[in-house]
């Protein structure tokens, strides 16, 4: 396992890491929630990217409404019905659903705007996910793990104590992580069109169908977004390609199972939680444009700064 | 939930530069075309006229072209669009190449296709294949429609080829929820240019929507139409593309009162304003012939449309003639009938079938064609073999096609001189029974003529004849 930020295509620009007595120490749930906590009170500069994406994700969603394409807009709660959402990287729409049909039949006009529609958002996460990183790394400090939240007065006057000395993403690192972001929405889609053209679908009858779903997403779903749910810290951080990132991606969650699925399912539905802030609102695009942007803006940015986080103090401990 | 309806206008403006940025930017037709071989929906256009202009059949009698047999019959009326038919029957669904008859069957094992009213064929701008729209009483689905795309068996109520639904109030990608309703096949939806004009018993509501993403473009509350004290039901409705109206049938009822006033109104099908109401007398229940307002007793045809209701003190049928742009009756017209099974239209006359006496003689029923211009008789006809019940699926209504008038009976598919009313051939095949003998497949479905080609549904088996 490699040291964060040993590839040639970062650049280093902060200070040597200052931290090392306390960084011995493991780094668990708990730990990752304080170091989170610490560094948005250190820098709420870090909403910026997602608050940026966020308005990108709102105006996408009221589009998406006046689009001819059918997509739904569901917030938070719908219908009485719990979402366990799982975010491989966070959604620039959390409150849109799509189903199969969408993509069935499309005419290669209409679906190459989807596409690049797709691309477009892929593209903003990019970008926001590596403003973040940027942001927190330099401040990702396992002291944060184990210590107070007071900690924050420790932060330097260039912000730079942590394991590492600080990041600017590399454009190669952003154009892997952008191929990786954009490689998920694809098989998605590409799953959505299998699902429709070939009939997948749950067995006949409610019980088959729930259970079906029920299993589905407990012994698949879960599984493969834990495994992949470090892989853009890998690629951003670690300097990896998006192969050897899903690598060692998965390695964390086999070795941090438990830890890996609580904070997939907890940003999953914080995003989705997010969305019904202003459910019920007088107008519902005003609601959906308002609950889009709260979402990703908070549970964007906390998404991306767990997931550096994660990365850095594991990186540390391994 | 998408496209709750609160500002129409806000809306339609809002609607218009989406589908600007979203398709007309792209240059997009809907597709598939429209040609003189489709039936798109329940009645063949969407004044119901069953009327088939460009058809070529022979006067001499039919060969069979294809058939497919199933072990429950439960017929859907079939619809063809894009030289494709989708015929629904109790256990699944054909898409079948209407001039062979190769195809798939789509076995269903759910909810899919039951219960439902007859479907309706749409086309799109996004989509190649358009959609297959399917009524669930209130909650209506819009399926993918492809032909080569449908898998041998659907699970559940198809949500994998669900493009979306709607209900009247909201429209939605995810499956909204089914509720039972008393939906009449005469409000099946229709589609008009790529707008879908469709009923909804349960809210009592009327909406044109988006055939691309289910999304409304207006909304009509046919609670409003009622006078005070009144509570509205409304029975079907067609569209009259020449005056752009939509003209829907209701059964108003003061609440727990015994007298319905029958209630026809004009809705403008452009904003969904109404145009126009008018009332054709007051009906006691006990007197009301359940069979024949439901029943396909509503058809409009260049800016005219036609009606028909019981008359309480004639105790017979009545055809009337309305106006479609200001809803002015015109010519009415007595029949000395027991039921109502359907009724046709083409440019010069019109043509109605039913039941002489139920009592005195079930076997026989009777087809007269009337001028539409002043309600006089052409001709009538008596046939032998009249459906079993009057009301489909075991009693259909004709079909005008080329010189033909075409009608479903008990011994099968009457074929009729459209001019004269001379019988030109019957076609009657013969179905083994259980206990070794025979039975005559009864017509089940509307003829519905595509081209060279007539579709009906039999006793287990659908035909397709040339």
């Amino acid at each position: 396992m490699s040291t964060p930020n040993d590839s040639n295509d970062g650049t280093p620009t902060g200070t040597e890491p200052s931290q090392q007595t306390a960084d011995n120490a493991p780094v668990g749930l708990i730990g990752l929630v304080r170091i989170t906590i610490v560094l948005l009170r250190a820098r709420p500069s870090l909403l910026v990217p997602f608050a940026l994406a966020g308005a990108v994700g709102a105006t996408s969603a009221v589009a998406r409404i006046e689009s001819p394409y059918p997509v739904d807009m569901v917030a938070f709660p719908a219908n009485g019905v719990v979402h366990l959402s799982v975010a491989l990287v966070p959604a620039l729409e959390p409150m849109a659903e799509v189903n199969s049909g969408l993509v069935l039949g499309l005419k290669p006009a209409f679906l190459a705007v989807l596409i690049g529609w797709q691309v477009g958002l892929a593209l903003a996460v990019t970008v926001a996910f590596a403003g973040v990183v940027r942001l927190a790394t330099r401040s990702i400090s396992k002291t944060d793990a184990i210590s107070s939240t007071s900690a924050t007065s420790e932060v330097g006057a260039d912000g730079s104590r942590g394991l590492i000395p600080g990041l600017v993403p590399s454009p190669a690192r952003l154009g892997w992580l952008f191929a990786y972001v954009l490689g998920v929405q694809i098989v998605l889609l590409a799953g959505l069109f299998v699902v429709g053209a070939f009939g997948i679908g749950p067995g006949p009858g409610p019980r088959s169908t729930g259970l079906g779903l029920l299993f589905g997403w407990l012994f698949v779903v879960v599984p493969i977004a834990s495994g992949l749910f470090l892989t853009p810290a890998a690629i951003v951080i670690g300097g990896k390609r998006p192969i050897e990132a899903v690598i060692e991606s998965g390695a964390y969650a086999v070795r941090r199972p438990f830890s890996v699925v609580a904070l997939l399912l907890a940003t999953g539905y914080l995003g989705t939680v997010l969305t019904g802030v202003f459910h019920g609102g007088p107008s519902p695009r005003i609601g959906v444009a308002l609950g889009t942007f709260t979402s990703v803006a908070v549970g964007g940015t906390l998404h991306a700064t767990v997931v550096a986080a994660a990365y850095v103090c594991w990186s540390a401990d391994d | 939930m998408k496209n709750a309806v609160e500002n129409v206008s806000r809306r339609a403006v809002l609607a218009g530069v989406g589908s600007l940025l979203g398709a007309g930017c792209l240059g997009a037709e809907r597709t598939p075309g429209t040609s003189d071989t489709d039936w798109r929906m329940y009645g063949c256009d969407p004044g119901r006229t069953r009327f088939v202009p460009n058809a070529s059949l022979p006067r001499d009698g039919v060969d069979i072209a294809w058939e497919r047999s199933v072990s429950a019959s439960g017929w859907y009326p079939p619809v063809v669009a894009n030289e494709t038919v989708y015929c629904q029957y109790s256990n699944g669904l054909f898409v079948l190449d209407a001039a062979t008859g190769e195809g798939t069957r789509a076995s269903t094992y759910g909810p899919f296709g039951r219960d439902i009213s007859p479907m309706a064929f749409a086309s799109t701008e996004l989509y190649r294949d358009g959609v297959l729209v399917v009524p669930y009483g209130t909650v209506i689905g819009g399926y993918a429609a492809g032909r080569d795309g449908w898998p041998d068996s659907v699970s559940g109520i198809g949500e994998e080829r669900a493009r979306w639904w709607l209900d009247g109030d909201s429209t939605s990608a995810s499956r909204l929820p089914l509720r039972a309703s008393d939906g009449e096949w005469l409000g099946s939806p229709l589609t008009v240019d790529g707008t879908l004009v469709s009923l909804h018993p349960r809210s009592a509501t009327l909406s044109a929507s988006d055939s691309d993403d289910g999304s409304n473009r207006w909304r009509f509350d046919l609670e409003t139409v009622a006078a005070d004290g009144y509570v509205a039901s409304p029975v079907g409705h067609v569209v009259d593309t020449t005056t752009g109206t939509v003209v829907v049938k209701l059964r108003t009822r003061r609440e727990e009162s015994a007298i319905a006033v029958p209630l026809l109104v004009g809705i403008s099908s452009e904003n969904g304003s109404l145009e126009w109401r008018t009332t054709t007398g007051e009906v006691s229940s006990g007197d009301t012939n359940p069979g024949v307002e439901p029943a396909d007793s509503l058809t409009t045809r260049d800016g005219t449309v036609y009606t028909i209701d019981w008359d309480t003190s004639s105790r017979a049928l009545r055809l009337r003639e309305l106006d479609a742009a200001t809803g002015e009756l015109g010519w009415t017209k007595s029949l000395d009938r027991s039921e109502h099974i359907g009724v046709a239209v083409d440019e010069a006359r019109l043509y109605h079938v039913g039941l002489v006496d139920r009592e005195g003689a079930p076997e026989t029923f009777r087809i007269v064609a009337l001028d539409r211009n002043s309600g006089s008789r052409r001709w009538v006809e008596t046939i032998d073999g009249a459906p079993v019940v009057p009301r489909l699926p075991y009693g259909a209504p004709p079909t005008v096609a080329d010189e033909h008038l075409l009608v479903p009976g008990r011994r099968g598919l009457h074929a009729l001189d459209r001019g004269t009313g001379e019988t030109l051939w019957t076609f009657t095949e013969m179905a083994p029974t259980s206990g070794g003998g025979s039975v005559e497949r009864s017509g089940m479905t509307p003829a519905v003529v595509t081209d060279d080609r007539i579709v009906i549904g039999t006793t287990l088996m659908l035909y397709g004849l040339e």
